[in-house]
């Protein structure tokens, strides 16, 4: 999936995340995270991320990740929301989805 | 965060949501700035316990009631007014605030771009200055051993900034010009920005830039933070000579900036001494160049300005101006209807 626009999804709340998503054009997966466990679960959410990305087929974007918390399943549902938003309609395979 | 208290769109336009957000900022010293454009708040049943709000690209007016402190109050609003940005287009948000509350922004994805006594200014990106910066790079050149700024807003442009640009220009292996990018003053951001591209014509070596969101307009600066009216511009002036000073200036090579003496407005005087006092802390020289006179008075956008309003002003204008501003100003005059077409005598467009 094409990362098309700028798009944003998820708060700024306690136990929520907020991931913004930008078009990365030649620079590929762009990660950057900041955490309040960022010591503790980093690593893992940064795993969650690239997972999200595989499954949707998102090759460029830069991500921008504000985590107060959030539990794995948030973060998934959030950054496939940012995909979904910053791509456009057409582009989703709902039955895969 | 306590389930008694939600979340809620603040209607500027209601006088009770007003009156309730007015009245939570003034408990803490705050004030509500008239030109919001949206805002949002945390209601406790029908009591507003936080706010927030935006306008333009700024976040300002924040207040949170005692009753709510360590409950990420703030998280919540920002996400709110950020979405409502978003969704509107303006991704890159700026925060004036005072020094004491910059940490609980920071802890919200902001960045600090400037800091001064009594304000900070914060950026929701840690490289939106950088990347800005970058794409200033290329202009910097290593044979320029000598190069300027100037800053202006150019409503409209006229002989006294083009005098300005040539006191500096000569002065300097490159001098770049800066115009404040806004829609706030009598004449558009896009036709301020032609008419000083034009006017400085042929000069070999300026170029000018559109300021951006990192060359501050006193227009939009908040000022709801402040307590008195005479830290309004020299609060402005700090952080917008530190950011220069600190971010604009090395990674343009800039040694030198220049400004128009002041003689009339208290703003522009108050902003030129406290630059006179900064430039130097940041390795920058500092020039104060005379105004430019027509028949004893100096020339100033003022002035040009009120002449428009006066029957005969064109004529007087035309003295006061360089040729493309005065064509432009007579085209708007036209077009406002307050000159027709045909009552022009062809002495005026000369």
């Amino acid at each position: 999936m094409e990362v098309k626009e700028i798009s944003v999804a998820g708060t700024l709340e306690s136990s929520d995340v907020q991931i913004i998503l930008k078009p990365n054009p030649g620079g590929g997966l762009a990660v950057d995270l900041e955490s309040d466990v960022k010591a503790i679960f980093g690593d893992a959410i940064l795993e969650t991320v690239y997972q999200v990305c595989r499954e949707m087929e998102v090759t460029e974007a830069a991500i921008e990740i504000h985590d107060k918390g959030a539990f794995d399943h948030v973060i998934r549902a959030r950054l496939i929301a940012a995909v979904l938003r910053a791509a456009k309609r057409d582009q989703v395979d709902w039955e895969r989805m | 965060m306590d389930f008694s208290y939600h979340l809620q769109e603040i209607n500027l336009n209601d006088p009770w949501d007003l009156a309730q957000m007015t009245d939570l900022l003034a408990r803490f010293g705050l004030r509500l700035e008239p030109d919001l454009e949206g805002a949002a708040g945390l209601f406790e049943g029908e009591r507003l316990v936080a706010c927030g709000g935006f306008a333009g690209n700024v976040l300002k007016c924040f207040a949170v009631d005692e009753s709510l402190r360590g409950e990420n109050a703030l998280g919540t609003l920002l996400s709110s007014l950020i979405k409502r940005q978003y969704e509107r287009g303006i991704t890159q948000l700026f925060v004036f605030t005072k020094p004491e509350t910059k940490d609980y922004f920071r802890g919200l994805g902001f960045s600090v771009l400037a800091e001064a006594e009594k304000a900070v200014l914060l950026e929701n990106s840690k490289r939106g200055l950088a990347e800005y910066l970058t794409s200033l790079r290329p202009l910097k050149k290593n044979e320029w051993k000598k190069v300027g700024a100037i800053v202006m807003n150019a409503n409209p442009f006229t002989n006294g900034h083009l005098a300005l640009v040539w006191e500096a220009a000569v002065r300097c292996d490159w001098l770049h010009i800066f115009v404040v990018q806004e829609d706030r003053s009598s004449f558009s951001f896009a036709d301020r920005f032609r008419l000083v591209q034009e006017g400085i014509g042929e000069i070999p070596n300026v170029s000018v830039h559109p300021g951006g969101p990192y060359v501050i307009s006193y227009a939009t600066f908040p000022t709801y933070f402040l307590k008195k009216e005479e830290e309004f511009t020299s609060t402005y002036a700090e952080i917008d000579a530190a950011l220069f000073g600190a971010s604009l200036a090395p990674v343009l090579g800039i040694s030198d900036r220049f400004v128009g003496e002041e003689p009339f407005c208290p703003v522009t005087a108050i902003y030129n001494q406290v630059l006179q006092k900064r430039m130097p802390e940041f390795g920058v020289n500092f020039h104060v160049c005379p105004r430019v006179s027509e028949d004893g008075e100096p020339i100033s956008a003022s002035r040009v300005r009120a002449l428009l309003k006066e029957p005969d002003g064109l004529k007087e204008i035309k003295r006061l101006v360089p040729e493309t501003t005065y064509r432009y100003l007579t085209k708007k005059l036209i077009e406002s209807g307050t000159m027709k077409q045909n009552e022009t005598s062809p002495s005026a467009l000369f």
